[in-house]
């Protein structure tokens, strides 16, 4: 276990040039150290029955096998629906902002492949948006691996851009879901929350499955700054003289209030919402993932 | 308040650091950038009012505590009275400023300036200072003050050395004397010298300053010195006219710490050099030069020995001064010429004038009664002697001889007769006789006052032990003087001035008949002055030295100048002169020039030194505490004040209750 979660740390993925490869460290990675799992313990596709282990979900358990055998086994399906998965990433300037293990953007960049990679595997269509303040690049969701190629070279050229304007990227890629599908909104949201928020509630409106995986880099949860310093924003360039020890409580409570407003606001509309620390390991967004996919999105 | 060490105030420039590196860091900082400064820009508006007071009340306090430390080094003292105590106890301060000729050595009076100086600046408040600068004789320049700038204007206005001796003794006394009256108990005599060895004769009659008196010593002479000097010069006062040439005896010393062996003797007669002899030093301590001159001519020459090879110029000249004088003819009128010499005044009175080898005088003898005006020719003096009567003819013959500038010395005796004396003589002689003194049996008569300052008597010695059996009264004339007197307080001896000439007359005789008075040491010095003083001879000595006081003879106490010509004051009433420089002065009166020679005391020229520790113990009076440094002084006054008041204490104590109230702030201030 110690050994998968390793190579799913983010400075240890950092170290891979290859995106690919990255993805698929990330993603064998995460799916060998599944099996150990008693909460992770069964695959989209049906195939067999396996013994119940303590922890599985007693609505998978197959009563007549148990009136039969006397033992609880686990009834396995197989999925047969064909999800298709959209990935948006957020490549706006402020995704640029990185202190430890690099910056959120590369923390994304590397999710955003593991997911793609991951939803290859599956055998499940995958497209990919990158926007700023406007959609940069926009791939449909395609099941093919060459497909998975494409997004992955698509992201290995990404930079940071402007500033963040979420709802426009998202109305555009509103008007393109004709199917439902999985929306997987990669993004600090430092943007107005309200709106972004309120766009992904349509999408989700519309029956689309919506994740939203919650970037901030550990200095901006925690705000480990100690020295006067002027601080400046990376969008807007506007610039702020203060001492840190001095506002850290505020800047704490502030952010606590955003990230807490944030996830009641996915919450109540029914939108899965992952806060994810880029410091540590990438397996609890696709844990996130694996859950909604597993609830049948 | 005042501060014992405030130098420690410029500490207070500390309590600007905390503001310094405060705006220092205020104006560079980092500049980081963040991914968003919505949620900073959230922070409470009164949170950062509240860090800011915080911030600024720990830079209030960190200075504060700064501040207090620095006032806290500087030790201060509160009592406005303490302010006049800061520089220690009080003083009364009399400095002894050495004036004396071996301190124009070298660069000892420029180093007693500096030490001056420093001794005024370091004057406390209440000090009080007052000046005596001393040679051979101390003279108060300042009297006690304590005005600085008075003081400073008045003290250092004087750069120059005298040519004085040096004497500590009188500097002293001076001083102590000067502190009887002084406003405070601590009193202190400095003496600021070169500590010649020749200043100080250890003992004083057993005399000590005060109990109390403290005495401080600073030494400004020089550790090395190489002097040539003149020590003495042999030159006789009065040189008899035809006498063989005159003998002048230098003797030249090296008197350094650093011998000086060679040099050459210069010798000059009336400013024109007759001689120059080298001398050497190598192997003798001194050496002893002899310089021979004819001095021929009757008046007054005055010399000069002059020294080369040192740099110490002052001593290296020394002059003197030698009267030529023609011998003294007398002629004695012998009342009683007697085959039994003891009973004969022309015997003792000849004996006494004329015996020495090389007298002055030249004595010719006559019965009273072949005197006549032939012999009165070639005569200075007559001296009549216990004569009896004389011819009108030969009265008039003195008369004439005594208005024209002669001198007549009269003598009683057993011959002279009370009537027809007073006839012969009226008018003449400087007073009549009486009677005879009538004295009982076995009783006597001694010579008991007589007129010191007169120039018979200012030479010689005050004993006269003479006794007379018989005299007679004296009535002195109006115009005569009573220059000696017996115990009855009857004249002994009267002069008076009669023309050009003068007559002595004295009331007993001058054999063994009435006395004993020839046998006595004063009655050949008596005979001989008051001839030369019937001549008008001057038995004014001619060489002096510095700070002697010059009686000057009446006669010539006209005008008296130096060598350029310069016209000296001096006291006409007494008359005296006191030089202050060596050289050769004039007196000239009536047509008659005359000098005489001032030199500076060999003793200055001799530079051995002094322990200061024999000084102190044979000056500090018994039971007086060794001074302390005024440092120590003041360090121990400050000390009891400080203890007193202990107000470094309430400082500290406020500056760590500041330091904890910093601590407690700032642990609860973000940086």
């Amino acid at each position: 276990m110690s050994e998968s979660l390793n190579f799913l740390d983010p400075s240890v993925l950092s170290g891979l040039d290859n995106l690919e490869l990255r993805a698929r460290v990330v993603v064998e990675g995460f799916l060998s150290g599944l099996h150990k799992s008693p909460k992770r313990g069964f695959s989209v596709e049906f195939n067999d029955y396996r013994h119940y282990q303590r922890g599985d979900d007693l609505r998978h358990v197959d009563w007549k096998l148990y009136g039969r055998t006397d033992k609880l086994f686990i009834k396995q399906y197989e999925d047969e629906t064909n999800v298709r998965a959209t990935i948006v990433l957020d490549t706006s300037a402020s995704m640029a902002f990185g202190s430890e293990s690099g910056s959120k953007l590369t923390y994304g960049i590397t999710l955003a492949s593991a997911l793609a990679y991951f939803v290859t595997r599956q055998r499940d269509a995958v497209g990919l948006v990158t926007f700023d303040d406007r959609v940069l690049e926009f791939l449909p969701p395609q099941s093919r691996q060459p497909h998975l190629m494409r997004i992955l070279r698509t992201l290995s050229a990404v930079t940071p851009g402007a500033a963040t304007d979420a709802t426009k990227p998202l109305g555009d890629l509103a008007a393109t879901l004709n199917k439902r599908s999985m929306v997987i909104f990669i993004s600090d949201l430092l943007d107005d929350e309200e709106r972004v928020i309120s766009t992904l509630r349509n999408l989700r409106a519309m029956g689309n499955d919506v994740i939203v995986l919650h970037l901030l880099d550990n200095a901006e949860l925690h705000f480990p700054f100690n020295d006067s310093s002027e601080f400046i924003d990376m969008e807007t360039s506007e610039s702020y003289l203060a001492n840190p020890n001095a506002i850290r409580g505020a800047y704490l409570d502030n952010l606590n209030a955003f990230l807490s407003d944030c996830k009641k606001k996915c919450q109540r509309s029914d939108i899965d919402y992952c806060l994810l620390n880029t410091s540590e390991p990438l397996d609890s967004a696709l844990s996130t993932y694996m859950a909604r996919r597993a609830k049948g999105g | 308040m005042v501060f014992v060490a405030p130098l420690f105030l410029l500490g207070l420039i500390t309590a600007l650091l905390p503001l310094l590196i405060h705006l220092i860091r205020r104006e560079k900082p980092p500049k980081v950038a963040f991914s968003s400064i919505r949620f900073l820009q959230k922070t409470s508006r009164k949170l950062i009012l509240f860090q800011n007071i915080q911030q600024w009340l720990l830079l209030v306090l960190r200075s504060l505590l700064f501040l207090l430390l620095a006032i806290a080094f500087a030790r201060p003292l509160l009592d406005s009275s303490v302010a006049e105590f800061i520089d220690g106890i009080p003083e009364s301060h009399v400095v002894l400023f050495d004036r004396s000729m071996s301190m124009s050595y070298g660069d000892a009076t420029a180093r007693a300036n500096t030490e001056m100086s420093a001794i005024l600046a370091n004057l406390g408040a209440a000090d009080e200072l007052a000046l005596v600068e001393f040679g051979e004789a101390p003279l108060r320049v300042v009297d006690f003050s304590s005005d600085r700038a008075l003081l400073e204007a008045r003290i250092l206005a004087n750069n120059e050395t005298s040519y004085q001796g040096t004497n500590y003794w009188p500097a002293f006394k001076l001083a102590d004397q000067l502190l009887e009256d002084a406003a405070h108990e601590n009193k202190v005599i400095t003496l600021i010298s070169d500590f010649q060895s020749g200043a100080f004769a250890e003992e004083e009659n057993g005399w000590r300053a005060k109990v109390g008196v403290n005495i401080r010593f600073i030494d400004v002479g020089d550790e090395e010195v190489s002097n040539l000097a003149i020590m003495d010069i042999r030159a006789p006062d009065f040189v008899l006219e035809g006498e063989a040439p005159t003998s002048i005896l230098v003797r030249i010393r090296s008197t350094g710490t650093v011998p000086i062996t060679t040099g050459i003797a210069s010798f000059k007669i009336n400013g024109q050099v007759k001689e120059r002899m080298p001398f050497d030093l190598e192997e003798r301590s001194e050496a002893v030069l002899e310089f021979q001159h004819d001095l021929s001519e009757p008046g007054t020459f005055f010399g000069e020995i002059s020294l080369s090879g040192d740099e110490f110029l002052t001593d290296n000249e020394k002059e003197f001064s030698v009267l030529v004088s023609p011998r003294i003819n007398v002629l004695v009128l012998n009342g009683e010429p007697s085959k039994n010499w003891y009973d004969d005044e022309g015997h003792w009175f000849g004996l006494a004038v004329d015996a020495a080898g090389q007298s002055p005088f030249s004595v010719s003898e006559v019965p009273s009664v072949n005197f006549d005006d032939s012999n009165l020719d070639t005569v200075d003096v007559v001296g009549i002697l216990n004569v009896d009567e004389l011819e009108p003819s030969q009265i008039n013959s003195l008369v004439n001889f005594v208005e024209n500038g002669g001198g007549v010395f009269l003598a009683l005796g057993d011959r002279t007769l009370l009537d027809s004396f007073n006839d012969n003589f009226s008018g003449f002689l400087p007073g009549t006789i009486r009677s005879r003194g009538k004295l009982a049996l076995g009783d006597y008569r001694v010579l008991a006052d007589y007129d010191r300052r007169h120039p018979i008597f200012s030479n010689l010695d005050s004993d006269w032990p003479a006794k007379f059996d018989a005299y007679w009264s004296l009535d002195p004339s109006e115009d005569a003087e009573v220059l000696m007197q017996f115990d009855s307080a009857e004249p002994a001896l009267l002069a008076a001035k009669r023309g050009d000439g003068l007559t002595l007359m004295f009331a007993t005789s001058m054999d063994l008949e009435w006395g004993d008075f020839p046998l006595q040491n004063s009655y050949l010095p008596f005979i001989h002055e008051s001839l030369r003083f019937l001549n008008g001879a001057s038995n004014f000595p001619l060489n002096y030295e510095i700070g002697d006081s010059i009686l000057l003879p009446s006669e010539y106490s006209n005008r008296l100048t130096n060598v350029d010509g310069t016209e000296l004051e001096y006291d006409r009433d007494i008359p005296s002169f006191t030089p202050t420089k060596p050289g050769t002065y004039f007196l000239d009166a009536n047509d008659k020039l005359n000098s005489f020679s001032v030199k500076t005391s060999a003793t200055e020229s001799i530079f051995k030194r002094i322990d200061t520790s024999v000084i102190y113990d044979s000056v500090v009076g018994q039971g007086t505490m060794p001074p302390l440094a005024r440092e120590v002084s003041t360090e121990r006054l400050i000390e009891e004040r400080e203890n007193a008041q202990q107000i470094w204490w309430w400082i500290l104590l406020a500056s760590t209750m500041l330091f904890f109230a910093e601590l407690f702030i700032a642990n609860r201030t973000y940086r």
